[in-house]
């Protein structure tokens, strides 16, 4: 009804004009700068920031931003914001300047990027393809190169000795992160998300493959360098690691890349772990509307345990994290992966 | 650029969705490029979703830069562009070497980076072929010589030895 409305209005509009309005009606505009893309991702990271800053402060007994915005200080973000674009962008006489101006935009352009393969629906997703889930992890696997590179061109200790802590673990990490996907690609037989997401229409990957979860989500934890992983920025102890030189639009644009890229694993856990957009029907909304809200959601609850496990836990060491990652998450990855193997060997022999 | 003469980057490791699959319900987004198709024109790009998210992703930081560059101050001075060094100046250059006590485990992680090449080559065979008793027994292997290694080898590095 509104859409024939639309239409109606856009094809007595005169001609540049009208061919305007059909580009931002189309399925390329709304995909790429409305829902799944541009605008929905960052805001999507603005919001997961008060988010994560109201539900620590009720982990810690606090009550967290308040004053500005008339709702439990919404627009504090948007002060924060305007609060560091108004600082002087300082770089460091030591510094490599041209990498030290474009590491950070860098990063956060790569963290964008794992949006266009992530489906909220059927349909909804930016670019579909039959090898979705290995793009998304090559453009994951490149995401620590601007940081490394960023460290490198700060000139300046701290970050020197946060780069080579970032090297280990998020490099470290990469491989169980991926054995513990490839559980989830065995058992759905495909590499496309959309198909995986289908294949889970009965049962969730999570009843099945609790192991590879566990891995996949300790992973996550590790490559978005969040408590108890953190260590690559500790602040207690190495200033702020690799982000030390980083001040005003830089150092906003960094924090948006992180919070990006740990959204982008969140929504990943959602849809390959926790069933994507199945979910029940939720009255007089139809499935283009309910399929993302399910994805949201679901994606919503795994970030709310990360900001849990931040009031909870306290930093490890290095020689923790890179023991843990070895001794522990890649054999349970392997193991996760035997056993979806004799499962799918099984019922393959039963059938016969 | 006529959008048929494009190259297509297409790996198919599974069978195409068929007429059939979208029978049963089974909802598949098309391939990527087919929507667009018949807005081929001097700015095909902008019908394109995927180029015009790329698009749109290298505008975002400039947005940034530009409003920082509007209503932020540049007064450098000499003590401003020090690098930090809790408040003490600085000593020699920050490129200098540096005793890596975690070698060891660098070593660990690139022989499980040859591992996850092996795994991968196997899914491939399991997407192709279905689980084989082959494969079984090379994950069985690689399984049971992570855990033997993760439950038995000491690293001589690090504080906890």
């Amino acid at each position: 009804m509104i859409a024939e409305q639309i239409a109606q209005t856009i094809s007595s509009m005169p001609e540049p004009l009208r061919t305007l309005m059909t580009w931002v009606f189309s399925e390329a505009f709304i995909k790429a700068a409305v829902f799944p893309g541009a605008l929905f991702s960052t805001v999507l990271g603005m919001f997961a920031v008060w988010y994560e800053r109201k539900l620590l402060a009720r982990v810690m007994l606090r009550v967290g931003p308040l004053h500005v915005g008339k709702v439990s200080g919404v627009l504090q973000l948007v002060a924060d914001a305007v609060k560091f674009l108004a600082k002087e962008r300082i770089t460091p006489s030591g510094a490599i300047r041209p990498l030290f101006w474009t590491m950070p935009s860098a990063a956060l352009i790569l963290s964008l990027l794992l949006y266009a393969f992530l489906p909220f629906g059927a349909g909804w997703i930016i670019y579909p393809s039959e090898i979705g889930l290995l793009l998304f992890f090559a453009v994951l696997a490149l995401s620590p190169v601007p940081i490394l590179l960023a460290a490198y061109a700060s000139g300046s200790k701290y970050p020197f000795i946060g780069l080579v802590r970032l090297a280990l673990q998020l490099f470290g990490y990469e491989v169980p992160l991926f054995l513990a996907l490839a559980g989830v690609v065995m058992m759905a037989g495909s590499f496309n998300i959309e198909r995986i997401v289908q294949a889970q229409s009965v049962v969730p990957f999570v009843v099945p493959q609790v192991l590879g979860f566990l891995v996949f989500f300790i992973a996550a934890l590790a490559e978005s360098e969040r408590v108890p992983f953190d260590i690559p920025t500790a602040e207690s102890e190495i200033v702020f690691g690799w982000q030390t030189e980083y001040s005003g639009a830089h150092f906003v644009i960094i924090q948006l890349a992180a919070y990006e890229k740990t959204l982008a694993l969140c929504f990943l856990g959602a849809l390959l772990y926790l069933g994507g957009w199945h979910g029940p029907p939720i009255p007089f909304l139809p499935e283009t509307v309910s399929a993302p809200f399910w994805v949201i959601v679901k994606a919503l609850i795994l970030f709310t345990v990360m900001v849990l496990i931040r009031g909870a836990y306290p930093r490890f060491t290095i020689d923790r994290v890179l023991d843990l990652g070895w001794r522990y998450l890649i054999p349970m990855a392997l193991l996760n992966l035997l056993i979806t193997g004799s499962l799918l060997y099984a019922t393959r022999v039963l059938a016969a | 650029m006529p959008l048929e003469s494009r190259p297509a980057l297409r790996l198919r490791v599974a069978p195409a969705p068929s007429a059939t699959d979208a029978d049963d319900g089974d909802k598949l987004s098309p391939e990527h490029g087919s929507a667009m198709a018949d807005q081929a024109g001097p700015l095909w790009f902008l019908w394109d979703p995927f180029i015009l998210y790329v698009i749109l992703v290298l505008l975002a930081p400039d947005v940034f830069y530009i409003v920082s560059w509007l209503i932020a101050p540049s007064r450098p001075s000499r003590v401003k562009r020090m690098a930090f060094e809790s408040g003490q100046a600085p000593i020699r250059s920050a490129l200098s070497s540096f005793p890596l006590e975690y070698f060891p485990y660098v070593v660990i992680y690139i022989a499980y980076a040859v591992v996850a090449v092996l795994v991968f080559f196997s899914l491939l065979s399991v997407l192709e072929a279905g689980v084989t008793p082959l494969t079984l027994t090379l994950l069985a292997v690689a399984a049971v010589i992570s855990v033997y290694a993760g439950s038995r080898l000491r690293v001589a590095s690090g504080r906890r030895g």
